[in-house]
């Protein structure tokens, strides 16, 4: 049966596909949008891999243009956070490359902030503080790979198969790497908790 | 002493904390770079180079952004070869008149030919014949006329649906716009679009080998591109009835 032709009318905000569609038919605003959402995720994907800010606002940024050049192979079926995090973290590497003098990156945590919840004592908050410290300097004294493995899935909460797309490898390596690296850490803790 | 699980959890616990850069203003800079890039400013060239084509006399192609698609204007279209009968025996005879390839007995075994999936515009349903054209990579559905469309310069022509994909050479459509047509940009749910309608214009389709085979007289049509695919509908409906049904594709 031939139905009377009627535009299509839009009554709820539209999802990630949807704004996916949108910007792979063409519209800049849709694209924006998704900009928008994944700068930070980008940015600081970017960060862990090159260890400079300036380096990884340029990665993101040629990783955003690069994307949009690439938006008619992305497949409407896959995942637009993963396809994006491949294209940012090989801009991200790209850079690393090319400066490799520059120094590993070292994270830093803002003081003060954390309490530790449910026990208030201040010798658990000490001792707390004391783990938080030596945490961080095994992170920040690990290898590269290790140090962005973790970032990217405990630091940035990236899942595994967007992990695995930001470093380039494959699922199975991001599992063993992450075993390898969670081991190290727990070791470096212990002179900690004794 | 410390287990996997609580380092784990602390990890978590430090990501909350963890003093990263300020996040720069990427999004304004990423849409001035791929406004630079984007049709917009391709339409405004196109208008002035067809204006200076014109007058010139001249033919002109122009790329318009739409993979797969070029539109060329000239002062005379080409004779239209004579074309069989209507009245051909067979039920591919439309598609045997119009080369739209081989005839196929339903959407699913033309999707297994060509390799991907044709998409349908809901308000037309389903088409009454559907062709694929391995040459060109070119899917065709077809439909008859009835109420609510009205049959177009080819009485056994309702409307037709011509799909490919976007990895096919970018010769795969042609147009060839005689000057009394417009070319119209339009917009198809957000995406970009032409309207190319007002007076016949020629219709090729170019084989992969950058040569064509096939002239012949159109309507008015509405191409576009749509995910991976571009799109033409060929039909005798409104700019705004077609914009709409190309709304609606699924």
């Amino acid at each position: 049966m031939y139905a009377v032709l009627v535009p299509q009318v839009e009554g709820r905000p539209p999802d990630e596909a949807e704004i996916v569609q949108r910007a792979q038919r063409g519209d800049v605003h849709a694209y924006e949008e998704l900009v928008q959402r994944y700068t930070q995720m980008a940015f600081r994907c970017a960060y862990l891999v090159t260890g400079s800010a300036a380096e990884a606002e340029d990665a993101a940024q040629d990783a955003f243009v690069k994307a949009y050049q690439a938006l008619p192979r992305f497949r409407p079926e896959g995942s637009f956070r993963p396809w994006l995090l491949r294209i940012v973290g090989n801009e991200a590497r790209n850079r690393r490359r090319a400066d490799r003098r520059r120094a590993a990156l070292q994270l830093r945590l803002e003081e003060g902030l954390r309490r530790s919840a449910g026990d208030p004592s201040p010798e658990a908050q000490a001792e707390a503080a004391e783990e938080r410290k030596a945490l961080l300097s095994a992170l920040n004294g690990m290898v590269q790979d290790d140090r962005e493995v973790i970032g990217c899935r405990y630091l940035l909460q990236l899942s595994v198969e967007e992990t695995a797309a930001a470093l380039a490898v494959p699922e199975g390596t991001v599992k063993s790497r992450l075993a390898r690296a969670l081991g190290r850490l727990r070791e470096s803790m212990e002179p900690v908790r004794g | 002493m410390a287990d996997e699980a609580r380092v784990e959890r602390l990890l978590a616990e430090m990501a909350a904390d963890v003093e990263w850069p300020p996040t720069p203003d990427i999004a304004s800079r990423v849409g001035r770079r791929i406004r630079r890039r984007r049709p917009g400013l391709t339409v405004l060239l196109l208008a002035a180079a067809l204006a200076g084509a014109l007058a010139l006399g001249t033919a002109i192609t122009l790329y318009v952004g739409l993979r797969g698609v070029t539109i060329s204007r000239v002062q005379s279209l080409p004779t239209t070869p004579a074309s069989p009968s209507a009245s051909s025996a067979g039920a591919a005879a439309v598609g045997t008149r119009l080369k739209l390839g081989s005839l196929y007995p339903s959407l699913a075994a033309v999707q297994q030919a060509a390799g991907f999936r044709p998409l349908v515009p809901t308000s037309l349903g389903e088409p009454d014949q559907v062709y694929y054209r391995a040459d060109a990579g070119v899917v065709t559905l077809l439909y008859r006329p009835r109420p609510g469309l009205p049959a177009t310069s080819d009485p056994e022509v309702g409307a037709l649906v011509m799909e490919l994909r976007a990895s096919v050479d970018q010769g795969s459509f042609g147009k060839m716009v005689g000057t009394g047509a417009t070319i119209e940009p339009v917009s198809v749910h957000g995406g970009r679009g032409y309207w190319i309608s007002g007076a016949p214009h020629g219709f090729l389709i170019y084989q992969r080998t950058g040569t064509y085979d096939e002239f012949r007289l159109t309507g008015d049509v509405l191409v576009w591109t749509e995910g991976e695919l571009t799109i033409r509908i060929e039909s005798a409906l409104s700019r705004d009835q077609a914009v709409a049904a190309a709304s609606g594709v699924r």
